[in-house]
């Protein structure tokens, strides 16, 4: 399944030992990177640099698995601008996929981010920002309940096509009909389970009013310091490089 | 007949769920599949409609491979009621609600009526058939799933902790559409926790532990050999251990309340002096 793309993979690894807003920032400057060039070749070495870094993390399954759950949208990107080229927007032929490629390094940054941080880290690293806690709470919440809302999709399934519902077959909007009796009682019982989370957090004293203390904390090491200094160092020549030369032809269209 | 020859099942996450199952479900039988949490109950009867496709061994309906047949096709004749109704419900109306698979099926209408009526008067939903299914308590909600799915009366009925949340007298209902059922010449397939209501349905008794079915028997049989229920963590029926206590291992199996009675009676009027 794609969300599997985005589920933290334990490990022990060099990348997964970095500190969670080291990572993020690396996330963040391919982000940033992919959004500053809009040439072809230079998205493609985005996308090719984030193998290494996958491999590295041992996650490159999943993030390949990202990858091709990407395909889809990413080809609906392309179309999408193809149409407007057609209509004489004056840009190039390599324009709009480019502009599929640079929506696969948004989300497949993000992907190994998450592949690699784990959401309580990820929660502790935003809560020492000092970002409000119930913020970082239900973000945190969100990420963690997403293989349990996979399991609950797995088991509605279940129970509808035990009562005759067949869901693959028809045509598109058949099809998005009988996803109804999935639907409904998915977002039922998402619901009553949050109400039913906040009960029990209130029953154990959450929004008490006393300042919260944290059991970890985080401690920027050298490395990071290293590793955010480097990232931040290309994200500088990105940007002098964008400003200051126009890239050569064969980069560009 | 439902068949299963060697069946092994592995989750794609690596756990493997059942090891080595054979067990035949005849017609017109009945059978209790119980075990601790775990044990592999949900993943067996999953099995049966080919939700789950054996990683090992196969598994037949009348003769047909559950890989070779699609869900619903199966599902016609082998009717799961999975655990939680929350998973299940999704109409405005529990009429509604009851009538989804019969239009599934392709029932004519006049018969989806009828249907409906019979078996919303048979779970006591009658005076519920306009409320929406997601307003009641869960015992109803329980009941509006179970209704659902004896609603197109599939040959092997398969319940999966069908008292939860059932108060006596719907227990009682609930036992007399078993019997209804197998009347009919159908089979009930149930997974429970519930020792006093396996005892009282009198069903087969297949005890799983960890993926193995460990034991298969007749209800007397099963559930009264305390060695055997400790190693699936499940404990006789209450009064069945009143006995055991009272008599030793050697007591024959005393179930229901009525046994009890007759028993404690016929030792009376005899003058034996014990219980």
């Amino acid at each position: 399944m794609a969300y599997r793309g985005f589920m933290f993979k334990k490990g022990e690894t060099g990348l997964h030992r970095l500190d969670p807003r080291v990572k993020f920032l690396i996330s963040l400057v391919f982000v940033v990177c992919s959004l500053l060039f809009e040439e072809l070749v230079v998205l493609a070495i985005l996308t090719l640099a984030m193998v290494p870094l996958a491999s590295k993390g041992g996650v490159l399954k999943e993030w390949l698995s990202t990858l091709k759950g990407l395909a889809f949208l990413a080809v609906l990107i392309f179309a999408i601008n193809l149409v407007f080229i057609f209509f004489g927007s004056g840009k190039s032929w390599g324009f709009p996929a480019a502009m599929a490629l640079r929506f696969v390094v948004v989300v497949s940054s993000f992907s190994l981010f998450f592949l690699v941080t784990a959401p309580d880290e990820f929660g502790l690293a935003l809560q020492q920002s000092r970002i409000p806690f119930d913020v970082v709470f239900a973000l945190t919440m969100a990420f963690r309940f997403v293989p349990v809302l996979a399991l609950e999709v797995q088991s509605i399934a279940d129970a509808q096509r035990s009562k005759g519902l067949e869901l693959d077959s028809g045509n598109l909007i058949a099809r998005i009909k009988r996803r109804i009796p999935l639907l409904i009682p998915l977002i039922v019982s998402s619901v009553k389970r949050s109400l039913e989370i906040a009960e029990a957090m209130e029953a154990r004293g959450y929004g008490s009013g006393n300042p919260r203390t944290s059991l970890y904390k985080l401690n920027f090491k050298r490395v990071d310091l290293a590793v955010t200094v480097l990232t931040l160092a290309m994200l500088a020549s990105a940007v002098y490089f964008r400003l200051c030369f126009s890239l050569p032809v064969f980069l560009g269209f | 007949m439902i068949r299963l020859e060697d069946v092994g099942y592995v989750y794609p996450g690596g756990v493997e769920a059942l090891r080595g199952v054979s067990l035949t479900i005849g017609e017109r039988s009945s059978l209790a599949i119980m075990g601790r949490s775990g044990a592999g109950k949900t993943t067996l009867i999953k099995h049966l409609n080919g939700l789950l496709k054996p990683t090992s061994g196969r598994v037949t309906v009348d003769g047909v491979d559950t890989r070779k047949a699609t869900v619903a096709k199966l599902s016609r004749k082998v009717g799961i009621v999975f655990q939680n109704p929350d998973h299940q419900l999704f109409a405005e109306t529990v009429e509604d609600e009851v009538a989804f698979p019969l239009k599934n099926f392709g029932f004519p209408q006049d018969e989806i009526k009828a249907r409906t009526e019979w078996v919303l008067e048979l779970f006591n939903l009658t005076r519920y058939r306009k409320h929406s299914p997601l307003t009641l308590s869960g015992g109803e909600k329980k009941r509006v799933a179970m209704a659902s799915i004896v609603s197109w009366k599939p040959k092997y009925l398969v319940l999966d902790e069908p008292t939860l949340g059932q108060d006596r007298e719907n227990k009682l209902r609930l036992r007399e559409l078993f019997e209804e059922f197998m009347e009919e010449g159908r089979t009930i397939i149930m997974v429970t926790h519930d020792v006093e209501f396996a005892a009282e349905c009198g069903f087969d008794v297949a005890l799983l532990v960890d993926g193995k079915v460990s034991a298969l028997g007749s209800a007397r049989e099963i559930l009264s050999n305390v060695e055997l229920l400790k190693k699936a963590s499940l404990a006789a029926p209450q009064m069945a251990e009143l006995f055991l206590e009272l008599e030793g291992v050697e007591a024959q199996p005393v179930f229901t309340v009525e046994e009890a009675e007759r028993l404690i009676l016929s030792r009376l009027m005899s003058g034996s002096g014990r219980p």
